[in-house]
């Protein structure tokens, strides 16, 4: 049977990549100083062959512009989007609630609070790695908090989860406005990075993001035929051979990791990971074997346009958490209305 | 004729919190037999299921499936021994008929494989036992409770198990299908030597297909043995305090249990 689709699957995938690489190349050339995108692709060409002849004619301060100002930010754009989604398939696939995703359950919030808890207590045990780690811990104990408050008899409530997200969502964040209070200078620079930047994105950033969303790509893939089956529900997805709740926890783990890391880097950008699984659910249809892949490159295209026009579009730049929070809250509306409604998925 | 076990349970006993859910159950069930469990609601029969499916662990006592200990199943290997239609199910996120009863297959297939020229048909072998392949390519979100059941009892067929366990299978159905689905099981155990467990609300229903019965009450087995000899109206007014009389019906060639609607003291 599946040939046709399966056909049609490596297309879509192959029209997405090239999507990306084209919206990589032009956001890399809209800005301040307009640059062409053959000389993006000479510059960056002679950067990874190691051929200065390449870009010979470019001018330095281009070369400047492309490798340290915007493609830095461009590709943390990208992993981020992909990380989101990616985790946002995870958290509805395992969670089956179509309104769950990072920012929805409170986790990005977690996540935020160990970070800014990290900052401002000027805690440096691990370097610069000791912001993530804090990351990581918060979205594990939220994750932990939200999950026990919505479970009754060993059933995990659909209903109740995305309030109990809202609840310690809100608890959090209260928690982290206390923290701003009492961080005098400080201050500004974490309101900026809460509400989401990329505006200093790092290499070595680049490095840790594409480390982590390889890793949650990989194993999230690796058990997607079980996230298939688990959809089913406990008892049928044990009676079919899965390991219904080692694999959940591996996954559910591996989805806070991913995103403890965007927030640390980016700070909390929201509903990516609710909006891209379900626009790509409507294309690629729930088999996670290719929602996942379509899902990840989605999100990064998404927010990479996203970001680029609130850089070089708009008159004045919204913070990017700002922008997908406007977007996406009244996208969030129309799920509602239609989850309410039972027919979701149709 | 045929006397090898499929399923031995020795002093099974689980408690949820406080209160022991299930105690002190031993049974053997042999192959090739159709059995129905039945007892009063929260007396234990889902909880029982849970055990023999490893769903939840036992807090005491033995459960050997084909002559091994059920612990030394991995998950995949169980469920190429044991299928479950559960009472309660999702059906994900809107995926087809089909690929719901493909799932039936996973224990068989190799992660990252496709399903081999067997694997398919064996889910249209079971698509057109139930009679649902006209609707294969529908998304089970936009099916009736029945035909949702009916996929979920097709994908238990399509993973091809000497046992089958059968929580409340044909509780939305009409009797129709009813009647479809038990025919279909009792054939699968008188030709193929298959096992059924069954477990049941409607007392006539057992009392027309199962060879054996097993009644449950507050966690225990209170009675169990062919059919006829068990299925009593002492036993009836003890379980479910309701008042019966049992009739020969010739027509089936079955008891046919007849409810007075009065409760009874009980």
């Amino acid at each position: 049977m599946p040939s046709t689709v399966d056909k049609k699957n490596i297309l879509l995938t192959c029209g997405l990549v090239a999507l990306l690489v084209c919206t990589v190349v032009m956001s890399t050339g809209m800005g301040y100083m307009q640059i062409h995108w053959q000389d993006i692709l000479r510059v960056i060409g002679s950067h990874v062959f190691h051929s200065p002849d390449l870009s010979i004619s470019i001018e330095p301060s281009i070369h400047y512009v492309v490798l340290d100002v915007r493609l830095p930010r461009i590709l943390t754009a990208v992993l981020v989007g992909a990380g989101l989604a990616l985790s946002g398939v995870i958290y509805q696939g395992i969670l089956l609630n179509p309104l769950a995703d990072p920012y929805t359950l409170g986790i990005s919030s977690g996540a935020a609070f160990g970070a800014s808890f990290a900052l401002l207590a000027n805690l440096s045990l691990l370097g610069q790695f000791s912001t993530p780690l804090f990351a990581f811990i918060g979205a594990i104990a939220t994750l932990f908090i939200v999950i026990r408050l919505s479970t009754f008899n060993g059933v995990i409530s659909a209903q109740t989860l995305i309030l109990s997200g809202v609840i310690v969502g809100a608890i959090l964040s209260a928690g982290i406005s206390f923290m701003k209070y009492l961080a005098d200078e400080q201050v500004a620079i974490i309101i900026f990075w809460l509400m989401g930047s990329f505006g200093s994105s790092t290499w070595s950033g680049v490095l840790l993001l594409c480390a982590t969303v390889a890793f949650g790509l990989l194993i999230t893939l690796y058990f997607s035929r079980d996230l298939n089956i688990m959809s089913l529900g406990n008892r049928s997805s044990d009676s079919l051979g899965v390991e219904t709740a080692k694999i959940r926890i591996i996954l559910l783990l591996s989805a806070s990791f991913v995103t403890a890391i965007c927030v640390a880097l980016t700070g909390i950008i929201g509903f990516i990971g609710l909006i891209v699984p379900h626009l790509m659910r409507y294309i690629v249809g729930p088999d996670n074997r290719k929602l996942i892949p379509a899902s990840a490159l989605a999100g990064a295209i998404l927010l990479l346009i996203a970001d680029t026009t609130t850089r070089a579009v708009l008159p004045i730049e919204v913070p990017i958490g700002v922008l997908t929070a406007l977007i996406g809250g009244p996208f969030f509306c129309i799920i509602f209305r239609q989850k309410q409604k039972g027919r979701a998925y149709e | 004729m045929n006397n090898s076990l499929a399923l031995a349970t020795s002093g099974l006993c689980f408690s949820y919190g406080k209160s022991a859910t299930i105690q002190d159950i031993s049974v053997e069930l042999q192959t090739g037999r159709f059995y129905g469990i039945i007892g009063p609601n929260g007396c234990g029969k889902t909880t029982f299921l849970d055990l023999l499916t490893g769903n939840k662990k036992p807090s005491s006592g033995t459960i050997d499936l084909f002559k091994a200990p059920l612990a030394s199943y991995n998950k995949r290997d169980l469920a190429q021994h044991l299928a479950l239609v559960p009472q309660e199910y999702d059906t994900g996120f809107g995926f087809s008929v089909e690929e719901v009863v493909l799932m039936g297959r996973h224990p068989y297939i190799p992660r990252f494989s496709s399903p081999s020229p067997n694997d398919w048909q064996r889910v249209n072998e079971a698509m057109r036992a139930i009679g649902i392949s006209g609707m294969r390519d529908r998304y089970t979100s936009t099916l009736s409770g029945g035909q949702k059941q009916r996929t979920v009892v097709a994908r238990a067929l399509a993973q091809d198990t000497p046992l089958l366990l059968f929580d409340e299978a044909t509780s939305s159905l009409d009797i129709k299908y009813t009647l479809q689905i038990f025919n279909l099981v009792k054939d699968l155990v008188k030709n193929q030597q298959r096992t059924v467990i069954a477990v049941m609300h409607n007392l006539n229903l057992a009392a027309a297909y199962c060879d054996e019965i097993l009644i449950m009450d507050k966690g225990k087995i209170v009675s169990s043995g062919a059919t006829a000899q068990t299925l009593t109206t002492e036993i009836i007014a003890d379980v479910f305090g309701v008042e019966s009389t049992i009739v020969w019906d010739s027509y089936n060639q079955a008891q046919q249990i007849c409810f007075r609607y009065r409760q009874t003291e009980k």
